[in-house]
C-alpha cells in the first residue's frame, strides 16, 4: 500500500477509534453503570465505584482491541502486568499520550483519576466520570490544586488507589516536564506508597495539541511497565526532593530508551516492512 | 503582643515570598525582584496555574508552617496578588499563634 494511502487509511482509522471511545463511554454511562449503581445503592460508595470502574475497565479493554484490530496502537508487550501493592497507593506515570489514562485503566481499573471539570460535565463522558469516583480536577482557579489534593486524600482514606501525573499535563516528545510535588505530598500525608509506572510510545502519537495530519504514519507501538520505586523511605524526605528522586529514575528509563534507540520487542511495525494494513 | 516587634514587616514578607515564588516554581525568566506586588499572580500578570498555585501553597506551608485549605474563608482573594498573600500568610500565621 502506497505511503499516502496508508496515512490517509491511519487518518480515518483514528477517527474511527475517537467515535468508539466517546460513544462507547456514551453507552456505558446510560447502561451498565446506572444499573450498577441500582443494583449496590444499598453499599458502600467504594463497592460502587468499584464496579462502576471494572465495568469502564472492560471497556477500555474492548477500545484497546479496537485500537490493535484498525492497527492505529497497538501494545508491545501485549499482556502488561502490574504488581501493585493491596491496600491504596499513588500511581504516578509520565504522559506521552492521550490514551495513558485508557491503558493504565484497561490494565488495572480500580484507579481514582484526575480530570477537568469541564469533562465532568460533558454529555459523552460525565456521568461515566461521576459514577467512577473520579476527581474534578477544577478549571484552572488558583485553589483547584489543593482542592485536588483535598479530594485524593479522600479517596486514599477510603482504600481506593489514585493516579497522578506528575508533570501536570502531557510530556514532551522522548522527554519529561519537571516533576510536580503535589503526587508526593498526597502520599506523605495519606502514609501510602508511590507506584510509578512508564509509558512510550513509538513513534510519539496523540500528543498535546493532536491534529489530523500530525498522525505518525505508521502503526504507533504502546508499552506500559512498571519501574521500580528509589530505595529509602521518601516519606521522610519532603515532597520536593521525594518529585526530584522519581523525575530521576524516569529520567534514567528515557535516557536508557534513547541510547537503544527506542527498541520495542517483537514489533510488527511498518518500519520494518511488514505491512500493517492488509 | 510583646514580641511584636521581633515579626518580619509586610515589606520583608512580601520579598520572602517573591523569593519563595520564583524558587518553588523554578521560573527561570523571572527575579524575585521584578515581580510586581500589585499585579495579579494567575494567569494575567506571572501566569500560574493551578498546579503551580498547588506547588506555591505547599511551598508556603513548608517553609511558615501554616495550613491552606481549598474551603478556607477568602484564599481565592489572597492568590490575586503578591500583596494579598502576603497579607493572607501573616493573617494565617497570626491565627496559628492566638491558637496554641
Amino acid at each position: 500500500m502506497g505511503r499516502r494511502l496508508r496515512a490517509l487509511y491511519l487518518a480515518t482509522a483514528t477517527g474511527g477509534c475517537f467515535l468508539f471511545f466517546w460513544v462507547g463511554c456514551w453507552l456505558l454511562s446510560w447502561t451498565a453503570l446506572p444499573l450498577a449503581r441500582l443494583a449496590l445503592r444499598n453499599g458502600s460508595t467504594i463497592d460502587r465505584d468499584r464496579l462502576c470502574q471494572d465495568l469502564v475497565g472492560w471497556g477500555f479493554r474492548l477500545f484497546i482491541a479496537f485500537m490493535r484490530w484498525l492497527r492505529t496502537l497497538v501494545f508491545v508487550p501485549g499482556k502488561v502486568e502490574f504488581k501493585f501493592p493491596d491496600g491504596p497507593f499513588v500511581l504516578i506515570s509520565n504522559h506521552p499520550t492521550l490514551i495513558d489514562v485508557t491503558a493504565i485503566l484497561a490494565v488495572y481499573p480500580r484507579i481514582c483519576c484526575v480530570a477537568k471539570t469541564e469533562l465532568f460535565h460533558s454529555s459523552w463522558v460525565g456521568r461515566l466520570l461521576r459514577y467512577c469516583g473520579h476527581i474534578e480536577g477544577g478549571s484552572a482557579g488558583p485553589m483547584d490544586g489543593v482542592a485536588v489534593m483535598q479530594q485524593a486524600l479522600k479517596r486514599l482514606k477510603r482504600g481506593q488507589p489514585v493516579l497522578i501525573f506528575p508533570e501536570g499535563t502531557r510530556s514532551p516528545d522522548h522527554g519529561l516536564r519537571r516533576f510536580k510535588s503535589g503526587a508526593f505530598e498526597i502520599a506523605s500525608r495519606a502514609g501510602v506508597p508511590v507506584v510509578p509506572v512508564y509509558a512510550t510510545c513509538e513513534p510519539p502519537t496523540l500528543k498535546k495539541n493532536l491534529s489530523w495530519y500530525g498522525l505518525p504514519k505508521k502503526t504507533a507501538c504502546y508499552n506500559l511497565r512498571q519501574l521500580a520505586a528509589p530505595a529509602g523511605d521518601f516519606h521522610a524526605a519532603d515532597s520536593r526532593s521525594a518529585a526530584a528522586r522519581f523525575q530521576d529514575l524516569y529520567q534514567a528509563e528515557i535516557d536508557a530508551g534513547r541510547r537503544t534507540q527506542t527498541h520495542v520487542d517483537g514489533v510488527p511495525s511498518a518500519s520494518t516492512g511488514r505491512r500493517v494494513v492488509s | 503582643m510583646t514580641w511584636e516587634g521581633a515579626e518580619p514587616s509586610m515589606a520583608d514578607l512580601e520579598h520572602e515570598l517573591k523569593h519563595l515564588i520564583v524558587e518553588a516554581l523554578l521560573l527561570e525568566d523571572v527575579k524575585a525582584e521584578e515581580i510586581d506586588s500589585h499585579a495579579p499572580l494567575f494567569v494575567e500578570g506571572l501566569g500560574l496555574d493551578s498546579i503551580d498555585a498547588l506547588e506555591l501553597v505547599l511551598a508556603i506551608n513548608r517553609k511558615y508552617g501554616v495550613e491552606i485549605k481549598a474551603d478556607t474563608e477568602g484564599n481565592k482573594e489572597a492568590f490575586r496578588s503578591l500583596n494579598s498573600l502576603a497579607a493572607f500568610v501573616k493573617e494565617l500565621q497570626g491565627n496559628r499563634g492566638e491558637g496554641a
